[in-house]
This record gives C-alpha cells, structure tokens and sequence, in this order.
C-alpha cells in the first residue's frame, strides 16, 4: 500500500527527535523530563495503521504481539480467553488494522474492542435473540449506512465496534462516535463496546442508524482498578464494589464521596453536617476500632490518602467529582491487605478522567441550584410559649410550696408570671428564629474540559468552579480546581505519564453547630424566645440579656453571631504524580511513581466588641485568632509485573513492589486580643495573646508481593502480602506482614453448567486476610515530654518553662489488626439480566489501640495499649435487574447489607468503657464487652408519675428535687425501689439494623431518569438538643411539649413530663430515653431528569452534543426523627459516642438546573 | 534503559536505611533524650511547680475541699447538681469529677518530683544546686502527699518515677501513718537542704522556711503538738518572716512573696496560661461582669451569711476580705463575695492572684494552737502570737487567764475570720474534731453531716481500675 513520501519524510524526522528523546532521558533526572517529554510529544514516533504479517498455524499472542509492535494498539485480555482460541494462518502485507483483526477472529469464540489504541478482547457474549429475519423478495443493493452511537445520555461513544452481523465487515465509530458502514438491507447491524450491552439494529431501508448503548450492569469484561493494577471483573476473587463516574455526575455535589451514599453495599456514607464542603463519614463493612480511625484509605489515581474526618472542611472536598471516571471499594481483607497496615477500614480507589486520542473534544458542564432546609424543627409559637411558659412556673412555685393561684406579689420574683405572658392570645405567632437564621441559598459549578491526543501522547485539561453558599446565612464553600492529566508514549516499551491537580478552596465557617450560651447559631435560634424580634427599633440586633421576664441566661442573637463573626477557612491542594512504565520483557513490566500531597491551610477568626461571648453582654474586648498549616507526604512506589499463560489453560500474573511514603505537617496558630475596634480584623491590629508552632511526622516502608493464578478461567487463586515498616509502631514492634489469600470457582464455566439456560453466570469465591491500622497517632509509643508553665521571680513574677513526661513509653504499640473471612457468590441469570451479588462476611479486629484508664498513682491517667477486640459480621447483597430494554429501558440497582457490630475484648479488666459525648456533662454511652461500640447508656422513660399515689409507690427519684407526679418515670432496673444512677441502662444504638440503596434508571428516547433512594433503619439517634429545647429551665420548646403531662385528667402523651421551670426527678439533669429518637429513615436522595437535545438543532451552533438536567438532591426523608437531619452527628460517629445530635448544620434539599455541552 | 531502571530501583530500595523509619517527635521533647544536663534538671523541677496550678491542686479542686466543704463558703447551685455543689452540700458520690481530678492531678504532680529525684543523680552539678533541687522536689512531693491523705485518707505511697503502667497495679493504699511518715522525712530533708532564701528570678521557690513551717503543719495535724510547736517556733525565731502592717496589702498582687509568706503557689496573667481565675470563680453568680470585669461570674465559693458574722465589730479584715454587694446596670445587688482575689484579668480567667499555702499569721496561730494542746492551756507564748495576729487586724488581745478550751475556741475562731476564703477552714475543723458539730450546726437540720464524710471517696474509677489494690472509704460506694 502507498505510503507517501511526505510520511517518509516525516518519519525520519521523527526519528531523530526520537534518538535526542531517548538520549536525553538517559542524561536528564526524572524529575525534569517530565516537561520536556511532553514538549517533544508532538514530535514522538508514530505508528503504521497498516499490518503485515506471514505465518502458518500461529498463536494468537503472536499475531497480537506483531500487530502491537507494528501499530502500537495495545491488547488487553484475560489470559485464559486465548487458551480457547484457535492458532491463525495469515498473509497479508499492509493491511488494515481491522481486516486483520477480523481474520483473526474469525471462528474465534472470541469478540473483540477497540478503544482508543486498545484492542480489548473477550469471550463471544451469547446475543440477544434476534427477530426472524424479514422476508424479501430480492436482494437490494448495499446501503451506506451513518449514524451515531451515543450512551443513554447522549455522550458520544468513541470505538464502538459496528458489525455486519454474521459477516467480519465491520467498523469503530470516531472520537465523536460516527460512523459509517455498508451492508445490505437485510443485514443486522451489532454494536458492542465494553462496559454496555450489545445492541443490535436490522438495517432495513435505514440510512441513517442511530444508536444508544445502555451501560451493562456487570459487564464481566470491565476493567476493575484493584491495588497497584487492574483485573477483569470476571476474574475477581474479592468482594469489590464499583461506583460508576454516572452516578457522581447526576449528583451536584461538593465531593465526590457523598455520592457515593446507596451505591455500594455494606458502604454506610452517613452526611453527617450539612456545612458547605463539610466532612462525611464513611464506614465500610461497620465500625472496626474505637480510637484508631475508621475512615477507609482512599488512593486517588494510586496516592494513598488516610481517610479523616473533618467537619468543616471535608479533606476530599479537594477533589473535583467531575474528574472522576470510577470509584472502587476494596471491602474484604483479600483486596485490601495489599495496603497492609491501612487496609482495615476498606480502601476506595478513585480513579480520574483521562485523555484519548483523537480529535479535541471540548467539553462544558454547568449548573446552579437552588438549596434549601429540608427540614424545620417543629417549635411552639409566642402563643403557646406564653402559655408553657406561665404553667412551668406555677409548677416550680407549687414545687416550693406555693399556690398556682398566688398573684405574682406573693411569689418571689422566679415564679412571678411576667405581664407578656398573661395574655397569651394578644402575643401571636413571634418570631421565627430558623427563617432567621436559614436562606434560600444559591450553588452553582462551571467546568471546562479540553481533552484529545494522538496515538501516543493524550492529554486532559479540567478547570472547575464551584460555589455553594450555606443555608445557614453567611456561611459558604467555594472551591477553583485543575487538572491535567498527561500519557505519552516516549517508544513501544516505555510509556510515561503524570497527573497534576491544584485546587484552592475557601469556607467561610460558622459556629453553626456550637450550643447556646457557647455562640452556636442554631442552639440560639432554637433557645430564643419567639417574643423577641431580631432587630430592634433602631435596627440593632436585639439580645436575650437573661433574668426576667425569661430567666433563661444570655443568648446572643443568631443573626447577629452570623453577621458579625468573620471566620474562614482556606485550602490549597496539589495532588501530583508522575509515573513511568516500561516493558522490560513483553510480559515482565516495570513501573515507577513520584507522587507529592502538598496541602496548605489557613484559617481566620474575629469576633467584634458588639457581639456578646460565652454569655457576657456586649461590648466586650474583640478577639481574633488564626492559624495555618502546611504539610506534604511524598510517595515513591515500584512494582515489576510479570504476565504469562502457559500450556494447558494455567496463566500466572505476579506483582512485587516496594513503596516508601513519607509526611510532614507544620502547624501554627496565633491568638490576639484588645483589638482597639471592629476595623482591622487582622491579628496586627490587636495584641498577640499566645501562639505557637508544631511540626509532626511519619514514614512508612513497604514490600508488596501478589500472586493470581487462575486454571482455565475456571479456578482462580490470588494470594498477596505486604510487609510495612511505620515510624509509629513502637521499636518492638516496627515492622507488619499482612497476608491475604482467595479462591474462586467459576461454576459456569464449567461442562455440567452447560446446559443450565437460565443461568449465564455464576461464581463461588472465598477468601481470608489481615489487614491493619496503623492511624495511631505519630509518637505514641514514645514517652512524650510536653511544655508546662510556671511563675517565678521578683515582682508579679516572670513565666519560666518546665517540662514534664505526659506520655508512658510503650516500645510494643503496634497496628491494630483485621482479619476477615469472606464468602461471596456472583450469580447472573438471563444472560445476566439479573445479576446478584451475595457476600458473607465475618471481621474481627483486635489489638485494638486503646487508651485505657490506668491507675492514678504512676501520674498518668490513661496509657494506649494495643488491647480489645471488635467483631464485624454480616450480609450484603447486590442485585441488579435489567427490568425493560428496548426503547423504553428501564434498569435497577438495588442493594441492602446487614451488619452486625459486637465488643469482643476491652481493657486490661474488661471494664466497660462508658463515655460523655461533647456537650453533655452526664455520661451518655456505654461500650461493654457483648454489646456494640458506643451503645446509648442512661435512664429508660417507662411512662409519667401520674398522680401522687404512683409517686408513692413507684420507684422515685428521691430528694428534694425528685420525682414529682407529672415528672418522667424511670425503669428501676436494678430493682431496688430507688432510681438512681445504678439503674442506668442500654437505652438505643446508633448502629443501623441494616442499610440500602436503590437506585432505578429509565430512559426513554432523549430521556433519562434516575431515581436514588437510599436508607438506614433500626438505628437511634440521641437528640441532644432536645434538652436545651424545651427540657432546660425556661428555654424556648420543641412543640411536642404540647403533649406534656398537665394533671392527672390531662395526662398527656404519656412520655413527655409536666412543664417546670425548676425541673425535677431527673426531667433535664438525666440522659434518658425521651432524648433517644428513631433516626430510620428512608431518604429520596438524588432526582435526575436528562434530556439530549436533538442531533439537528446542535449542529447549527457547532455543538456536537448536548443535554440539559434537572436534579433534586435530597428530595425527601421519610422518618419519624425530629432533628433536622437523622444522620447528624457530633464529630462524625465517633465510635465511642456516635450519633449525638446536637443543633448540628441541617442537610439542604437541592433543585438543580445543569446543561453539558461537547463541542 | 533496563540497566537504568535497574540501577534506579536498587538505588531506591538502598537509600531507604532503617533511619527513615526512626522519626523523634519534633514537637515534644521524648524521655529518652531528657534529663542529662542541670538545666534539663532545672526545667524538670519548675514543672513540678507547675503541676500546683492543675485543676485538682490549686487551681480548682483544693478550695472546693479547703473552704466549700467548710461552714465560710457555700456554691451557688443549691440545687446540688454539679460536682462542687456536691462537695459543698455533702452529697458528692465517687464519681464526682473534682475528686478524680484532685486524685490525678496530685499523683502527676508527685510522679514529676519522682522524675527529679530518680534522675537527677545522672547528672553532673554543684552539690548545692543538687541539694536545692532535691529540697524543692521533696517539699512539693510531701506538700501534695500532704493534701492527699487530708483529703483521703490511706493512698498509695510512689517514691519512686513509674516507667510502666504494670507498676502502677502493684500500688494500694497504705497506712496514713505511713504516708506521714514520708512527709515528714521528705520535710526534714528539705528543710536541710533548701536555702533561707532566694533572689531575682529564683523567688517563689520553696525555702528551708516554707519546709519547716509546713512540717510545723503536719506534726500538728498528727496531733504531734510539742514537735510541732517546736518546729513552728523555729520559724518565728528565724526572724525570716513578720506580719504586714495592713492586711489589705496581702491581697495586692503587687505584693507577692512578701514578708509574710512562707510559700505561694504562683500565678502570672497575659496570656502565658500560668493566669488564675479565682477572680471569677469567687464572684457572685449572676453578677454578669460587675464584678469579674471579664469573665464569667461563676459564684463557686460564696460567703456564708455565718462568717460575715463571725467577724468581730471592727476586724479590719473584714472590708479586707468581704464585699456585701456590687452594682449591676445601676443596681446594687446585694449579694457577699471575696475581696482577696481581686486581680484585673488580662483575659478571661487570666489573673495574677496567687494562692496563699502558707503565711506567717497561720504559723503564728498553729504556735498557739500547739503550745495550748501541748500545756492543755495556753502560755504567754501562745498568747502572744495569737495577740501579734489580732492587733494588725485591729483588735484587742485576747482575755488574759483563758482556759484551754476557751484558747482553742479563739484560736480557731481566730484562724477562721484571718485565713477565711484560703482553704484551711476545713482541714481545721477536721483536724480539731470540730467538724461534725461546726458543719451540723451550720446546716441547721437540711444537712447531715456523717463522720464517714471527714474524708472524701476515692475516685471511683481508681477502684474500678485496681480493685484489688484501691478499696473505697467506708460509707462511700
């Protein structure tokens, strides 16, 4: 075939630019070719498309091998596919790539892709059943057939491979997804691409075939990303669950693992803070450790990350979720022992977008939204207030002696019933301290994409901005974020690339969440009196000052908190990694990585003179405090893979690797006081009050070794260990091996499975590993020595240093370790139109890091010891059903995972460990050895006293504050007559009966709906702030008060007690269960409606794609739980304490508008 | 190219020695490395001062027990609810958490002496520096050892720097005649080796005066009274200390180690975290900030209407120490406060108000004390001293010819009204075996005081963690 000469020509010259490239590699440091590589891309050595190769009776791989070296297409397939395939005779000299291909796989049980320069091949999938062929006279002439193929939302699919059906003519569509292809009028035409299900089309008198690909629910020739590599779906042997880059993309949201939430099964994604970019928690398979963390490990594009919990600014926040092409999440310890000693938790590996050759496609995706509070806490309005508030203290005057008829001369002035409160019915409805404090708030995202190539160098270029403003005026999330993501290949053998992603975000950060009397914005908007306005006459912003009429201490006015504080929150992030492969044999492959995690933060804080503090009435002395932090962790990691396939259906893939990983945080923070006004809110302004600056650090060194084995695609083994050294583990203890082994029986593949129809696929696996977790704490096996300060010297003294030992050394602190046993099953039916997922999991994590109580007298009170031991056990079960395709498709994703958490081991002495959450100062959990982590621990309500004679013969409280009739009754669970403190009990749990998610998808013509509903049942939550509203003293009431015991013909609900303002028999003081509250709730979480616009009407405006989107996140939670939000929770869930609700940032429903254009 | 790689991965795995694993904490200094040179020695002896300012010593837990357990002081919350409201009403269980604070706190405290005393032997340094670093250590272990077994009872003697938690099983409550027996060696010896006094930037640490006034203390607590006295007397003819002329001027922070003290646990405002908030502690809840001028009036040791009338007609001390009232938006609110912690804060809760642990007007009054219990009637010496107390507030001398018993009442009325709002009221009450009558009496029937409540429980905790080694007071569960 002709090659020009300009080709000629330019092929020479190409070479010499190849030879300086290669020279200058071997020269250069690694660090700085980078750029060059890239410089040069343009110029790098191109490939024939044409094939030439002679040969009788030869193997595939060499076929295949001969074609890669000649046109650079790469192969990608399962080893044991070719074990079936038969050896080819060919001839031919520049031929076409696909005539080629085509000759090769003809009368294969083999089908082949091509993506991009991949040619992906895998076993021949049974069709759907074609109708009869139609009937016709006489055959037309072939037709030249165009069109489109497209995704159900209308995005372009590149490299479809379009077939004649029955014949080897067939064709790939281009980077903007057409085609077009001859074939007679009779003929089918079948469209197969990776990942979607096979399409096929009669031609008929069709010249124009358009095309839709419906994404396969377990497409078996996916790509699935594991540790260090990637496997086939089909030759999986772990428990892995995939979350698709469509499901982060119908959801508008600030990071990406909140999209997560219902997708994965045994993954609970509880949004526990409404906050703009604030934290989610994650837990995989349940709560494994009680100090140690229990956020999974991500590892973006292969950084390792630890997981952590933030509630203001969530770590992943960073992150563009338009960037990410999958999500993966390693569940068992067979997947995720391979991070050794951070696997515990589960690992999720996010793997981004990336260039493919072709045409540049530009790509712009925009929304704004619209958010507002899903949900209101119910309070009385100034009426009822009033009329509560007159009965409390009629209650506590008659309490001490008094008559609720006594006029107010007779009563001291506590119970005096103020002049506003006697007429309630001229008060009104009051202010509404939430529609105050809550705004309808806008959120809106641009993102421009560039992405393109050519066969050996492909790029992508992001930029993103994103901006959500809180629901909780005054407060916001903005975030600008880049990504370019580069591969070239620099020869055949060696290929390079890098992906850099800079990201600067900004918060301005509230104390939403703070109690009152502390500054908390929803504390006092809960705990004002509706009586009060929020501005007075003179437009000021009003204040609670405490005393009469309302007794109930200063509260600061919510608005005025939100107005006045100026707080932000500022990060910037780089994420950046350079890699390089090289094929040192054809099936031995050498790959390296240089990764950097730069992050720097800054925060800021000032709160002016005119706005009250910690219940001292303005003015006072302005403060301000800010604080930064920069820190960076380095990664360098090696692996050699080795791939090959041997005589009689074995094929062996093994992996070695060593990695080292090491980081640094510097910390300083710096406080000022006496700022002379409100004007400057820099600490210049003020005078330094105290500051300081911390550095931390950790390494980690590891050898990583796997083994896969499989025998005819039928048996299948894995076997991996990592061995981890960690500068935390104490010097005895330096150095981890954590094994993993599974197997799998593909049971389908099997003879005697061949005649079972129904059933198209079907594999058993199993499989058993030790992972760690080692997030103990940097120096925590070492006897620390931390600053203290005293006075000494003439006059009013001088601050001298002093040093003291806080910590105990304890030289055999080691990580925390998980073992797990997995038993799964993976059951298609109807050429897996139904498939279902089935695992079976039991996790044991012992050595667990805990700081237990030791006795005062060494001077220390706790020392951390590795001691105690959690049990994870439980089901998980996926099941995804293609119930209608055609036209109309409708597909469902469904899954529901039980687990159930035990305490094992605890302390030296088995002792339970019984905890106070934050904000409260009765203890409100318990984690005894048989129970769960952190079950909710103190008096079970059984009723209301409800005359004096029940008070009399029931167990009380006793004294002079105890149990008065109309107050709560409590269970003597010890039964000795008396309520006290020994008769606290398990009174709820926060961990969940068991979770689910489903998500259902249609589409219809241009139409696309999905439907995600996601929920957690059987799981309490403690509604902490249900004591400052309407338990505490006089302040403001959740309206269910209205339910209270009045006397004994008016008894009420039966659970909520009399109104008193001098609160008796444990009605505020104790931790009871009138505060645990049902938090099931079954939460319509994402709304998404998409519609491509017609084909025809683009074309005009150049765009060769588009879609508008309509989506409503958090659209409705049907749940009995008062709070705003049943996920909240103080802290994330700490193990310890989860659960707490406690005036947390409400979660916003969302109403989206978004267009996505490709041009 | 293979080569290279080759070569580069070698040279990776070669430069990652075992150091890259060996990280010391950057932030803190670690045991390991400490301790080897005399400012190390030094620095380790000022933390032992500092351990005073904690919680559960003098920054919060010992005048809850010193003074609102007494019939001078009362909490706010009459309702009882919180854990210095307990000790104040007598209601406080184990779990109180200024017990466990006070339990804790101390051992930290003595563990830091025992850290001096166990390394500084390793260390090169002048025999006098040594000698004075050891008095120091000795003086605060036995000063805490002290208030431990005032409070408690038996507990657990640790003479020795814990480096494992195991040790820490192994401990159980000892003897109270044991624990005083350590006390006063650790006394003797420091009294030995401390220096009279101190200069510059070394004032404030503890003299030969403060070791021997304190030891003075014990002997008398153990009913020891001719040791005692003897020990007190050889304070007073030291010469070292004299009363102020005005007691007023106790109060002023400007007059910090005067002539009068002894020693002082020691406190400096500015933002150091070495401030006290006694100020606000002491100020009449609901005052806002009339009172405390920053911070929040927490009403926590409050005087009680019985020693604003114990005060005889015209003791000085009384404007001194007791405020009746303060305005608050134009009103005057009538309601008692201390005046002798009185510092403007620089911030909230940061104070330069020292706490007063021993002065010279408290040895003069044991003198008194022990020389009537020693003679079962008081001398001229006794007399004196008392009378040296009286006359600078103002007062006349006591009535010549008193009886024993008569002496006894008016030295401890004496020490009530001179060292009211200082923690001492009720050690006195119990170690004069007043403190059932005096409390019950104060109560008036709302309260009954049981003798089992002369010493507070251990913290529960402490049992649950040894129960073997640590059982509970009688009468507490």
């Amino acid at each position: 075939m002709q090659l020009t000469a300009f080709c000629k020509g330019r092929r020479r010259i190409l070479m010499k630019n190849g030879l300086f490239a290669h020279k200058t590699l071997l020269v250069m440091k690694l660090t700085s070719f980078l750029l060059l590589v890239f410089v040069l891309q343009a110029n790098a050595k191109t490939y024939s498309q044409k094939v030439t190769f002679s040969g009788k009776q030869v193997k595939l791989e060499k076929v295949f091998a001969s074609i890669r070296r000649q046109t650079g297409y790469v192969f990608f397939y399962n080893t044991q596919l070719l074990d079936e395939a038969k050896p080819v005779s060919l001839d031919v000299k520049d031929a076409s790539l696909l005539d080629v291909l085509q000759m090769c796989f003809k009368g294969q049980p083999l089908d082949f892709n091509i993506e991009n320069r991949t040619i992906v091949i895998s076993k021949k999938q049974p069709l759907q059943p074609a109708p009869p062929p139609p009937v016709v006279p006489s055959a037309p002439p072939p037709v030249e057939i165009h069109g489109k193929v497209t995704d159900v939302t209308g995005k372009a699919l590149a490299g479809v491979s379009v077939v004649v059906k029955g014949t080897s003519h067939g064709v790939a569509t281009d980077e903007n997804g057409y085609f077009s292809i001859t074939a007679m009028a009779d003929a089918y035409l079948t469209f197969s691409y990776v990942g979607y299900s096979t399409q096929e089309v009669p031609v008929g008198n069709k010249t124009q075939v358009d095309v839709r690909l419906v994404q396969s629910l377990s497409s078996l020739n996916d790509v699935v990303v594991v540790g260090y590599g990637s496997q086939q779906r089909s030759s999986i042997t772990s428990a892995i669950s995939t979350v698709s880059s469509k499901s982060v993309e119908n959801q508008q949201l600030a990071s990406f693992d909140q999209a997560i939430a219902g997708q994965a099964a045994g993954v609970q994604v509880s949004q526990v803070t409404g906050t703009p970019g604030g934290g989610v928690s994650i837990r995989v398979r349940g709560t494994g450790s009680i100090s140690a963390g229990n956020e999974p490990l991500y590892v973006v594009d292969g950084f390792p990350i630890e997981g952590s919990y933030a509630r203001d600014l969530n770590p992943l926040a960073t992150l563009n979720p338009n960037d990410i092409e999958s999500i993966q999440i390693l569940k068992d310890a067979s997947s995720a022992a391979i991070y050794g000693s951070r696997g515990s938790n589960g690992v999720v590996i996010i793997t981004t977008k990336r260039g493919k050759a072709g045409k540049p496609a530009i790509e712009f995706d925009t929304y704004y939204g619209l958010q507002q509070v899903a949900h209101k806490v119910d309070m009385l309005d100034a009426h009822d207030y009033a009329v509560y508030n007159t009965e409390a203290r009629n209650n506590a005057w008659v309490d001490h002696g008094g008559n609720a008829s006594d006029p107010n001369s007779a009563r001291p002035t506590i119970y005096q019933i103020p002049p506003m409160f006697q007429n309630p019915d001229t008060i009104g409805k009051g202010t509404d301290w939430q529609d105050a404090i809550f705004q309808t708030a806008p959120m809106q995202s641009y993102q421009l994409k560039f992405s393109g190539g050519n066969d050996n160098s492909q790029y992508l270029v992001s930029g993103n901005y994103f901006n959500q403003e809180g629901i909780v005026i005054h407060s916001g999330f903005e975030r600008y974020s880049f990504r370019l993501n580069l591969d070239s290949k620099i020869s055949n053998r060696f290929r390079i690339g890098a992906n850099i992603a800079p990201s600067y975000s900004k918060s301005d950060i509230l104390p939403v969440a703070d109690q009152v009397f502390t500054g908390g914005i929803i504390g006092s908007a809960l705990a004002m009196p509706p009586t009060i306005p929020v501005y007075n006459p003179d437009g000021t912003f009003t204040t609670q000052l405490g005393g009469s009429p309302y007794n109930t201490g200063v509260i600061d006015n919510p608005v005025a908190i939100a107005s006045k504080i100026k707080s932000s929150l500022s990060t910037f992030r780089t994420l950046g990694m350079f890699f390089a492969d090289y094929d040192i044999l054809d099936n031995l492959k050498f790959k390296t990585s240089f990764g950097i995690d730069y992050q720097e933060g800054r925060s800021s804080y000032f709160s002016p003179s005119d706005l009250g503090r910690n219940g001292v009435l303005p003015p006072v002395i302005p403060i301000g405090n800010a604080a930064s932090s920069r820190g960076y962790n380095l990664l360098n990691e090696n692996t050699l893979t080795y791939n090959n396939s041997f005589k009689g259906g074995h094929s062996l893939t093994v992996l070695a690797g060593f990695t080292s990983q090491k980081s640094r945080s510097d910390n300083m923070t710096l406080s000022a006081i006496n700022f002379p006004n409100n004007l400057v809110t820099t600490l210049n302004a003020g005078q330094i009050s105290t500051g300081g600056t911390t550095a931390s650090e950790w390494a980690l060194l590891s050898y990583i070794g796997r083994v896969n084995y499989s025998y005819r695609s039928k048996y299948l083994v894995t076997a991996s260990v990592r061995r981890d050294g960690s500068s935390r583990f104490g010097l005895n203890n330096r150095w981890g091996v954590f094994p993993s082994a599974s197997a799998g029986w593909y049971i389908s593949k099997e003879k005697f499975m061949a005649n079972v129809k129904a059933v198209s696929d079907l594999k058993l696996r199993g499989s058993y590993g030790i992972a760690g977790n080692n997030t103990i704490g940097d120096y925590s096996s070492i006897g620390l020595l931390a600053a203290n300060r005293y006075v000494l010297g003439t006059g009013t003294g001088t601050v001298v240093n002093g040093l003291q030992p806080v910590t105990l050394s304890n030289t055999d602190l080691g990580w925390e370790k998980m073992r797990q046993l997995d038993i799964g099953l993976d059951l298609g039916l109807i050429n897996n139109r139904v498939y279902l997922v089935v695992d079976y999991y039991n996790k044991i994590t012992s050595n667990l890091l805990l700081n237990v109580p030791v006795p005062g007298s060494t001077g220390y009170t706790n020392a951390l010891e590795n001691i105690g031991k959690v049990g994870n056990k439980g089901w998980e079960f996926a099941l995804s059903t293609k119930n209608i395709t055609g036209a109309f498709t409708w597909n469902t994703d469904f899954n529901i995972a039980f687990d159930r958490n035990r305490v094992l081991a605890l302390g030296p002495k088995g002792d339970p460990i019984i905890s106070t959450s934050p904000s409260f100062s009765p203890q409100t959990h318990i984690t005894q050895i048989g129970g769960e982590l952190g079950d909710f621990y103190g008096y079970k309500v059984i009723g209301i006293y409800q005359n004096a004679d029940d008070v009399a013969k029931s167990p009380v409280v006793a004294g002079a504050t105890g149990s008065h009739p109309g107050d709560l009754k409590f269970q003597d669970t010890n039964g000795d007559g008396v309520i006290t403190s020994a008769d606290e009990t398990v009174i709820g749990s926060n961990h969940p009966k068991y979770t689910f998610g489903m998500t259902n998808t249609f589409s219809y013509k241009s139409f696309s709906l999905s439907v995600l509903v996601d929920g957690v049942q059987g799981v309490d939550v403690l509604n902490g702030a249900r004591r400052n509203i309407g338990l505490v003293s006089e302040s403001y009431s959740r309206s269910d008060v209205l339910g209270r015991w009045q006397s004994p013909d008016n008894p009420g609900d039966g659970h909520t007690p009399r109104a008193n303002t001098s609160p008796t028999g444990g009605n505020v003081s104790f931790v009871s269960s009138l505060l645990i509250e049902d938090a099931s709730f079954v939460r319509i979480r994402n709304i998404n409606l998409r519609y491509t616009l017609p084909a025809g009407l683009l074309k005009k405006a150049s765009i060769q794609n588009a879609s508008v989107y309509f989506s409503v996140q958090n659209a409705f939670t049907f749940t009995g739980y008062k709070g705003y939000n049943p996920e909240q929770s103080l802290n994330g869930v700490s193990p310890l304490t989860p659960g707490v609700d406690f005036n947390g940032y409400p979660v916003a429903r969302v109403y989206t508008l978004g267009l996505h254009c490709t041009f | 190219m293979k080569k290279t790689l080759l070569i580069l991965s070698i040279g990776l795995l070669a430069s990652c020695k075992k150091s890259f694993l060996d990280l010391a904490p950057i932030s803190n200094a670690n045991v390991q490395a400490f301790y080897k040179t005399p400012n190390d020695i030094m620095v380790a002896v000022n933390a032992c001062y500092a351990s005073l300012q904690l919680d559960g010593q003098y920054r919060y837990a010992y005048w809850q027990f010193g003074e609102v357990r007494s019939d001078n002081t009362y909490n706010w919350d009459g309702a009882g609810n919180f854990p210095d409201a307990e000790i104040d009403q007598f209601k406080e269980t184990s779990a109180n958490a200024i017990i466990t604070a006070a339990w804790e706190d101390t051992y930290h405290g003595i563990q830091l002496c025992n850290v001096v005393l166990n390394r500084i032997n390793g260390v090169t340094m002048s025999d006098a520096l040594k000698n004075q670093y050891i008095g120091e250590a000795e003086f605060l272990r036995a000063l805490m050892y002290f208030n431990l077994v005032r409070i408690y009872g038996e507990v657990p003697l640790v003479t020795k720097e814990t480096s494992s938690v195991s040790e820490g099983y192994s401990e159980t409550r000892m003897p109270v005649e044991d624990v005083y027996a350590q006390i006063v060696a650790d006394l003797t010896d420091a009294a030995q080796k401390l220096p009279v006094s101190y200069s510059g930037a070394d004032i404030g640490r503890a003299t030969k005066g403060a070791a021997t006034g304190l030891l003075g203390k014990v002997y008398l607590t153990q009913g020891m009274y001719d040791k005692a006295s003897s020990t007190l007397q050889q304070v007073i003819s030291s010469g070292n200390y004299h009363l102020l002329a005005n007691y007023a001027d106790l109060w002023n922070t400007a007059n910090a180690n005067n002539a009068e003290s002894l020693f002082e646990v020691q406190f400096k405002k500015g933002g150091t975290g070495t401030g006290s908030n006694y100020y606000e502690q002491f100020a009449p809840r609901n005052s806002g900030t009339a009172v405390t001028g920053l911070g929040f009036a927490q009403g926590r040791s409050l005087p009680t209407p019985d020693l604003d009338t114990s005060y005889e007609n015209g003791d000085t001390r009384k404007d001194a120490s007791i405020a009746e009232s303060y305005v608050l938006n134009g009103d005057t609110v009538y309601d008692r406060y201390t005046l002798k912690f009185r510092d403007q804060p620089f911030i909230d809760g940061d104070a330069d108000n020292h706490w007063p642990v021993l002065r010279y007007a408290d040895v003069l009054l044991m003198y008194a004390e022990a020389l009537n219990e020693q003679n079962h009637a008081p001398n001229q010496q006794a007399y004196d001293a008392v009378n040296q107390v009286r006359a600078r507030a103002g007062l006349h001398p006591l009535a010549a010819g008193m009886s024993h018993d008569a002496f006894a009442q008016a030295v401890s009325h004496e020490r009530r009204v001179e060292l009211a709002f200082e923690g001492q009221r009720w050690f006195d009450l119990v170690r004069t075996g007043q403190a059932l009558q005096v409390m019950n009496k104060h109560f008036a029937g709302s309260i009954t005081v049981q003798s089992y409540q002369l010493l507070f429980p251990v913290p529960q905790t402490e049992v649950s963690v040894n129960p073997d080694g640590i059982k509970q007071n009688p009468g507490y569960n």
